[in-house]
């Protein structure tokens, strides 16, 4: 199955996730998740994720002036995003297990 | 590489991406335009394959940029009025109380369509101001009571008719809901005139009341006149005549409750209808007290009534007649 599609319903929580470490600027981030075995993950989207998050008042924003080129946008976690982030985890580990549960059902029959 | 030495491929696929989102907001625009030009830059950088082949089309990065930014949520233009006011009408219909009433009116309405036709008939005749709209209360009364039933009948007729095709055909449900919305109508204005026409008489247009009536005439509620001398003589045949001097006739008939009515009589027997007091007489059946039959009649004359009389000190200093002349009478001698 192409996990594009999955990604896009659980991207913000992945973002917040990779934000729970410290402050990151948007290839960062991209980066991170693809690190972490997210390959499919587009750029575009991570980008424009980071930007909805900060927007709805989950995110911390901060430009900096890099060495090698342009400015760059550094992100990170507020109060609103980490309390998000603990119940998205919560909801998260339920819908997994939900999912497991039905899956593993479905494969024994 | 810095800022001013951007490579022009960055330049060119940031330029295209910027023309793809040009018609965001200016300030999220620029906020976006800070990010990606830095993107691009370090992508640029760490790959040796062209940037189209790292992040696709600029088109899509745009695309992709927007739908995760929820930009593409502002973008659908906002639903017309109709689409709104549909959406909502949707809302209040599926509303838990809209439900209730759905369902307390779905097991009203054999009822409703069993009485509105026997409604229908009954209101339009108060409506139209039939005074008397039954004779028998439940049976409306058109002209003749028989012609009421089949009205009803033929109204009632057409209510199970409309109710009962109005699934078939839209015609059929109009008329189903016209039905309805004739009878409500109808029910209404019986309802708001019924003060109207609860009032004594049914007069709608409001005069004087009977008191008012008394207060300013007192003759008016006067249907016989006793006259009595300052010794408390009770006088007979007094002619009694207004200011323009005509008779005046009070119609003592008219307050008689079965007592006959018996004027003073000129020379040709014509009654003089002015001559008071008028004598009544009650007739009173005599019956035998074993066969319940009349054997006997008593006339007997109706007593005047029982008056105060004032005690007079003394009679004004007055001659009639001599200060002002007496309105020219015409002696009741008949015609």
């Amino acid at each position: 199955m192409d996990t594009t599609q999955l990604l896009k319903g659980v991207l913000d929580l992945a973002v917040l996730a990779v934000l729970e470490d410290g402050e990151a600027y948007g290839y960062d981030i991209v980066r991170r998740l693809r690190d972490a075995g997210l390959e499919d993950v587009g750029d575009a989207s991570v980008y424009g994720t980071c930007r909805r998050l900060y927007r709805s008042g989950m995110l911390t924003s901060q430009i900096r002036p890099s060495d090698e080129g342009p400015p760059r946008k550094y992100y990170g976690l507020n109060a609103v995003g980490t309390d998000h982030l603990d119940r998205a985890r919560k909801t998260w580990a339920h819908f997994a297990d939900t999912m497991n549960a039905l899956l593993d059902q479905e494969a024994t029959h | 590489m810095n800022a001013t030495m951007i490579d022009t491929e960055v330049r060119d696929y940031l330029a295209e991406v910027r023309e793809h989102l040009s018609d965001l907001p200016e300030d999220e625009l620029d906020d976006l335009t800070i990010d990606l030009e830095a993107h691009l830059v370090e992508v640029h950088a760490e790959a040796g394959a062209p940037l189209t082949a790292r992040l696709g089309s600029p088109s899509a990065y745009a695309a992709e940029l927007r739908a995760s930014a929820g930009f593409d949520r502002l973008r659908p233009s906002r639903p017309t009025l109709a689409a709104r006011m549909a959406a909502r009408s949707r809302e209040l219909v599926a509303h838990p109380t809209a439900v209730r009433a759905r369902d307390a009116w779905s097991s009203f309405r054999p009822v409703w369509i069993a009485i509105r036709g026997w409604l229908l008939v009954a209101t339009w005749l108060v409506v139209s101001g039939d005074a008397m709209p039954f004779q028998i209360f439940p049976i409306p009364h058109i002209g003749s009571t028989l012609i009421g039933i089949a009205a009803v009948a033929l109204a009632t007729a057409l209510s199970y008719a409309a109710a009962g095709r109005a699934g078939e055909h839209a015609r059929w449900r109009t008329a189903d809901v016209g039905f309805t919305a004739a009878v409500s109508f109808l029910l209404l204005v019986a309802l708001t005139s019924g003060a109207v026409l609860a009032q004594p008489n049914g007069f709608v247009v409001q005069g004087p009341s009977e008191d008012e009536i008394l207060a300013n005439y007192p003759l008016a509620g006067a249907s016989n006149i006793f006259a009595y001398d300052l010794e408390g003589n009770p006088l007979d045949a007094v002619l009694l005549y207004d200011q323009h001097g005509n008779p005046i006739d009070l119609h003592p008939w008219i307050d008689t409750a079965g007592e006959e009515v018996r004027f003073l009589e000129d020379r040709f027997g014509e009654p003089v209808k002015n001559a008071y007091p008028v004598q009544l007489f009650r007739f009173t059946s005599i019956l035998d007290e074993e066969t319940g039959a009349e054997v006997d009649a008593v006339y007997e004359p109706v007593p005047p009534p029982r008056v105060p009389l004032p005690d007079v000190a003394s009679r004004p200093n007055h001659a009639p007649g001599t200060e002002e002349p007496a309105a020219e009478l015409t002696r009741p001698t008949g015609r």
